[in-house]
């Protein structure tokens, strides 16, 4: 029987995991392995894919990749195998000071592979790592650490560079907070931003943070990490809500067994935070490695693993050396087919003959492939250790909630309708309601100061030309920008409440079979939803996709999804032209973004962009309410970003239009700008715009500085017209052409240079010239329709 | 022009070249982002700024 024809609430176990290559490791390294006990939770609304509670956690596949899982569902009674007591022995009096604690130190003696007795010096400066899954609390505690306020939210992936900080309290300590891995064999681009920094750059220390509540799963990646030999630090995160379902974690026996200092901490409220630094310092300091890196056992069924494994580590003790890798790491990898480390490892012929057969030799005896062996030996070991140490909860009321709000937004009938519902509702609350209300309140403010300068300057006699400096320039450019603060602060509160809250990873689970359609993942949704915000963090946050196609496609078609920076052109015009109707005529161009970007991703699909989109994996992370001081630290910084912009590029920009609608060539003053600079140089180009019925130089004007930011639309047409010469230039007709031109064009010099950086020059170029080609000809046709 | 009109002018125009420089300076630490991503909308650090 296959996994895709379980029925839901039903539970089997895997027998085989076929399929090969990345997917196959990954969905190994998340704990889908022969032996593990399966549940399916539910299907997407339209079938596609599918949720499953595997070792504690929601976990979300195609039905194509389910259905190379093997399953039965006879014979589920808990497994034991007396052979792995053996190997997982448990101390029944805990020796104090624990490991990491001041007071006990490794022997040089008893010290394994990758210690180093000498102690550090006390000025040396230590470099820390954090490493950890994805969504387990790395950037909160990295947060914590470090004072800083770095972004975090409640989706897999936030985090996609590193991130360097120094902790509080100790100026010669650096910590590195790394993007989320599942394992060292690295399956998306940040996970390869991960595996380099912990192999490459040799941290002192590495913090090892796990998300207690699925503790089995995290342990995988801590005994990858264990066998790299460096000092570690494995701090408990979540604890709180584990022992507030009624769950623990016996905390001396599992430091015991690991062989590393074990810390519980709660990264949020900072409990145990002082602790796990103080024991991290400490391994750093006196470079205290892991006690124990062998988890294989001698005997039993998976005795062929240790003596395979063992007798791959001789053969290649000189290679790793020579390479610089951990011996015990390096066999690992090469055992489950690493090619990374392969190439580093620079074997003759004759060894990788050697090896073959070794594999081959475990194979037969294992009855599954080295890959499965592996992560059967590791999750094997995990789940004795587990047993012995983890006392699992009854269900955690966050899951039980989770369980019941997905009903509604997963559900089978209500999954769309909630999410177009929502989406409305962000909207309405954003442009008619709270935002709008909030933007006249604004508006009048600005006014109101404009109104006083220019009575202040004309009780001054000040020159018309300065006067007409302050006001036309300066105040009228930068002030037309300034009263959409309220609206964007808007949009963006309720991004982050999509973000933090945890809906966003339900919206890719849901959306993942209408987005494959268009030759897309569901993972892509979330750099095209963060898209309505700002494109820079979006394109940022395609790196989350494991291919280069599908995260070249979704950084193509992000620039589509209208930006918060437009908000202020389309309300400058909305204001103008469609008074009664704004709101609707706002999300028309909300609309027609999609629409367009789906367009462009068919006709990607059928060009640039051939394939299929990649296999759909994802955790599901339980809802929690969004932190109200992340959610205001965000605000603070999207407003912080908005008044910077307004008040340098924007009142630059300003300043410059007006000097040269003003002057001429000779420098004169004009009484007309038709004879200004301005007017002379953008004139010729304007003959482009005559088809759209945009033939007005001072509309071209505000279109090149569009480039350096899109607010300074706004400021320049605000410089350039007058209420009544702008109802002269354009009627509705044309200015709905302008508002469509403005929302596909060009996107900002900054998401340009973020796209350079994430895809190269050359596409950097395709992007601006795809967008104005794609701007101008879809312009013409509402020119032509309406 | 009066005396008024040379002290506005005179603080437009410092205005402008303290923002410039302001503007350019940042440009130049931060290779190329021009829209404060780095400090501003999220994604801190991602341009390879260190604060």
């Amino acid at each position: 029987m296959k996994l895709s024809q379980l029925s839901i609430g039903k539970s089997a176990r895997i027998t085989a995991v076929g399929g090969d290559g990345a997917l196959r490791q990954h969905l190994l390294d998340m704990g889908v392995i022969p032996g593990a006990d399966v549940t399916l939770v539910r299907h997407a609304p339209m079938g596609d894919p599918i949720e499953i509670r595997i070792h504690g956690y929601e976990l979300t596949m195609r039905k194509a990749d389910a259905s190379q899982i093997d399953i039965t569902t006879k014979g589920l009674e808990p497994q034991t195998d007396p052979s792995e007591d053996a190997y997982v022995a448990l101390v029944s009096e805990i020796p104090h000071p624990g490991l990491g604690e001041g007071g006990r130190y490794h022997e040089e003696q008893t010290a394994g592979q990758g210690i180093r007795p000498q102690a550090a010096g006390i000025n040396e400066i230590i470099k820390l790592a954090l490493v950890g899954n994805q969504n387990c609390g790395k950037t909160t505690l990295f947060n914590r650490l470090t004072g800083s306020n770095q972004h975090v939210g409640n989706f897999p992936g936030v985090t996609v560079e590193r991130k360097d900080g120094v902790v509080k309290g100790h100026p010669r300590v650096t910590i590195t907070d790394l993007p989320g891995i599942y394992s060292l064999s690295p399956y998306t681009n940040e996970e390869v931003v991960s595996r380099r920094f912990v192999l490459e750059q040799k941290p002192q220390a590495i913090i090892n943070i796990v998300d207690t509540t699925c503790i089995e799963r995290s342990l995988y990646l801590t005994m990858q990490l264990l066998e790299l030999g460096r000092p570690m630090v494995l701090a408990l995160n979540f604890i709180d809500e584990m022992e507030a379902a009624g769950g623990t974690v016996r905390v001396n026996e599992l430091e015991q067994m690991l062989g590393v200092p074990v810390v519980p901490i709660c990264a949020v409220s900072g409990d145990g935070v002082d602790e796990l630094i103080d024991h991290v310092l400490h391994v750093a300091r006196y470079q205290e490695g892991p006690m124990r890196q062998d988890f294989c056992p001698s005997t039993g069924p998976r005795s062929a693993v240790h003596r395979s494994l063992h007798a791959v580590m001789h053969l290649i003790e000189d290679h790793a050396e020579r390479a610089g890798i951990p011996l015990r790491f390096a066999a690992t990898k090469l055992m489950e087919g690493d090619t990374l480390t392969s190439e580093a490892l620079q074997l003759s012929q004759n060894e990788q003959e050697t090896i073959e057969h070794l594999l081959k030799q475990m194979e037969e005896e294992r009855g599954m492939d080295r890959q499965a062996t592996m992560a059967d030996m590791r999750y094997a070991f995990i789940l004795s250790v587990a047993g012995k140490t983890v006392v699992h909860p009854r269900e955690s009321k966050e899951h039980r909630r989770s369980q019941r709000i997905d009903r509604i937004l997963t559900g089978r009938w209500t999954a769309l309708p909630s999410f177009i519902g929502i989406m409305a509702l962000i909207f309405w609350f954003t442009f008619n309601s709270v935002g709008a209300w909030l933007q006249e309140v604004f508006e009048e403010g600005i006014d109101a100061f404009t109104g006083a300068a220019d009575s202040l300057l004309t009780a001054w006699d000040i020159a018309p030309a300065v006067h007409s400096l302050v006001t036309d320039g300066v105040l009228a450019g930068v002030g037309s920008v300034l009263s959409f603060l309220p609206i964007i602060i808007c949009l963006f509160f309720f991004l982050s409440m999509l973000e933090d809250s945890g809906y966003m990873a339900r919206i890719a689970f849901v959306m993942d079979r209408p987005l494959r359609k268009l030759g897309l993942s569901g993972r892509s949704i979330v750099p095209l939803l963060m898209g309505f915000g700002c494109s820079v963090p979006s394109i940022m946050a395609s790196r989350t996709l494991p291919s280069e196609r599908d995260r070249k496609m979704t950084i193509l078609l992000t620039p589509f999804m209208s930006c918060t920076a437009k908000i202020p052109i389309y309300a400058f015009f909305v204001a103008a032209f469609f008074p009664s109707n704004g709101a609707w005529v706002m999300m028309s161009m909300y609309l027609i973004g999609i629409v367009v970007g789906i367009l462009m991703a068919l006709l990607l699909k059928r060009t640039a962009c051939r394939g299929e989109a990649v296999p759909f994996v994802m955790e599901l992370p339980n809802y929690r309410c969004p932190i109200p001081r992340n959610v205001l630290h965000l605000l603070w910084e999207k407003a912080k970003d908005f008044l910077e912009r307004a008040f340098t590029v924007i009142f630059l920009a300003s300043i410059v239009i007006w000097f040269l609608q003003t002057f001429n060539f000779h420098m004169e003053m004009v009484s007309d700008n038709i004879d200004s600079m301005l007017a002379q140089i953008a004139s010729p180009i304007a003959l482009l715009f005559q088809p759209l019925g945009l033939g007005d130089w001072r509309i071209i004007t505000a279109l090149v500085s569009g480039f350096l930011a899109k607010e300074s639309v706004v400021s320049t047409l605000g410089g350039l017209f007058t209420p009544e010469s702008l109802q002269a230039a354009l009627n509705t007709t044309t200015c709905y052409t302008l508002m469509v031109f403005c929302l596909l064009y060009t996107p900002c010099v900054a998401a340009i240079a973020t796209v350079r950086r994430e895809l190269g020059g050359k596409w950097a170029m395709i992007v601006v010239g795809l967008q104005c080609l794609v701007a101008w000809l879809v312009a013409w046709m509402f020119a032509l329709v309406l | 022009m009066n005396v008024q009109s040379w002290i506005v002018l005179a603080v437009v125009v410092v205005a402008f070249v303290a923002v410039f420089r302001y503007y350019w300076k940042k440009q130049r630490r931060s290779g190329g982002c021009s829209c404060g991503c780095c400090d501003g909308c999220g994604a801190s650090g991602s341009c390879g700024i260190k604060r």
